[in-house]
């Protein structure tokens, strides 16, 4: 779903709307709609032959036309917010994964978009630095920012989310707020899942988690 | 059996020349299949109707046909067409045939080598697909070539050797010619074997070593 909203993929059928704008249109203009909207994807995929402020820039630079120094000073500022100011000469293969996709967030957030996508972002880093991405999130949701984000960090998105969708092989099968799917899941498959992921929750010790 | 030391010693100028001889087919052999291979990769790549097929049949014939028969067509059996070329001419066409085809499939692989996430990562951020091209693709394809694009020019000299067949005054030629005249079969084919070896040694060594330097700086590792 996350691939369709920005073009990536082409969408069988429905609906996807942008403020108001019908996006399955084949009018579409796909690259205007992609500086508005962020992606930020499981394998961070910055760019290996450039350094991190140079992965920064293109976007701003090249497709935004905007001034260098003022591009610039934004890359810098988003940078430090997420502790990486001094990585900015850096290479992405100098980086750990979780330094590489703070700064692959920084790169589309350079972009002043009106949402963000996250695909899976923690799902290829070692716990240690789950953390360190999911408080990056974290901190724009609490700026108030239209974020998706797709994710098997249930605690996390239990905490930052303001509405669950609950999908399986590409449909949406519940749609509701956190308390009310987390406590009280509708569909028998997302009581499944959720069964299955308390038992592992429930693992080291801890058995009421106070899910199901 | 005496090695005949004052005779190598008289030879040693028309060597040197050889060696440019040498030199000069194999980088200007090289230059021409750098612009073949940057005509034909493009074609192949964004597979232009018709022509990527042409491109595809050269590439086929051009790899799998022996380069000293590729040259006697070029030399002999054009000129029965009506086509008369120096040897030097048809040395250059010939390589030129034959490099080309290796280089377009090197371009060509370098640009395929290129992660699909890296193409997705940059309509992400809506660059167009000629910034695409420009700012990711093809700096990332030319690293990734790099190493097959080194050994096909070291390839390519070595080949040169062939070009002796039709009288081009080459390392491998003036060795032969040498032997004929005066049948200093040893002392010549040591010379021939401690020229390639001091010519094509240092050449491998110094393209690695690039190579390297170029790769470690783009990437920083």
């Amino acid at each position: 779903m996350l691939r369709c909203l920005n073009g990536l993929e082409t969408a069988h059928g429905g609906s996807l709307k942008l403020e108001g704008r019908e996006l399955l249109d084949p009018k579409t203009d796909w690259r205007e709609v992609r500086q508005q909207v962020g992606m930020v994807f499981q394998s961070y995929h910055l760019f290996g032959h450039m350094t991190v402020l140079d992965n920064l820039l293109l976007g701003p630079l090249k497709v935004q036309k905007r001034q260098r120094a003022e591009a610039v000073a934004q890359a810098e500022a988003l940078l430090a917010r997420v502790g990486l100011l001094d990585k900015r000469d850096a290479y992405p293969r100098q980086l750990s994964g979780g330094q590489q996709q703070r700064i692959a967030i920084v790169r589309s957030l350079c972009m002043n978009p009106r949402v963000m996508l996250f695909d899976e972002v923690t799902a290829a880093l070692d716990p240690e630095m789950v953390k360190e991405v999911l408080q990056v999130i974290q901190g724009l949701a609490r700026d108030g920012m239209t974020l998706l984000i797709v994710t098997h960090e249930m605690a996390f998105a239990r905490a930052v989310a303001d509405r669950i969708v609950f999908m399986e092989a590409g449909r949406i099968l519940e749609q509701r707020s956190p308390e009310s799917f987390f406590t009280n899941p509708q569909t028998a498959r997302a009581q499944q899942f959720l069964e299955k992921f308390s038992y592992v929750e429930s693992l080291p010790e801890k058995p009421q988690k106070e899910l199901i | 059996m005496t090695f005949d030391f004052a005779f190598i010693l008289s030879t040693l100028p028309a060597f040197l020349k050889a060696v440019g001889v040498t030199l000069q087919v194999g980088l200007i052999a090289i230059a021409t299949s750098l612009v073949v291979a940057l005509i034909n990769a493009p074609i192949l790549l964004y597979r232009i109707p018709v022509l990527h097929r042409l491109v595809a049949l050269y590439v086929e014939l051009a790899r799998n046909t022996p380069l000293l028969i590729q040259l006697f067509f070029v030399y002999f059996a054009l000129p029965a067409l009506g086509v008369k070329i120096s040897g030097f001419a048809a040395a250059i066409i010939t390589m030129t045939f034959l490099g080309g085809a290796y280089l377009t499939e090197v371009l060509r692989a370098g640009v395929e080598a290129v992660p699909v996430a890296q193409l997705e990562s940059g309509r992400s951020i809506g660059l167009s697909e000629l910034q695409l091209l420009r700012h990711v693709i093809l700096p990332q394809a030319g690293l990734l070539s790099l190493p097959a694009l080194f050994a096909n020019f070291i390839f390519l000299l070595k080949e040169t050797t062939v070009v002796s067949a039709v009288a081009v005054p080459e390392i491998l030629y003036t060795t032969k010619s040498y032997i004929a005249l005066y049948y200093k079969t040893y002392e010549m084919l040591a010379v021939m074997t401690l020229i390639c070896v001091l010519l094509f040694l240092p050449l491998s060594l110094l393209l690695s070593r690039l190579e390297r330097r170029l790769q470690h700086g783009q990437f920083g590792s």
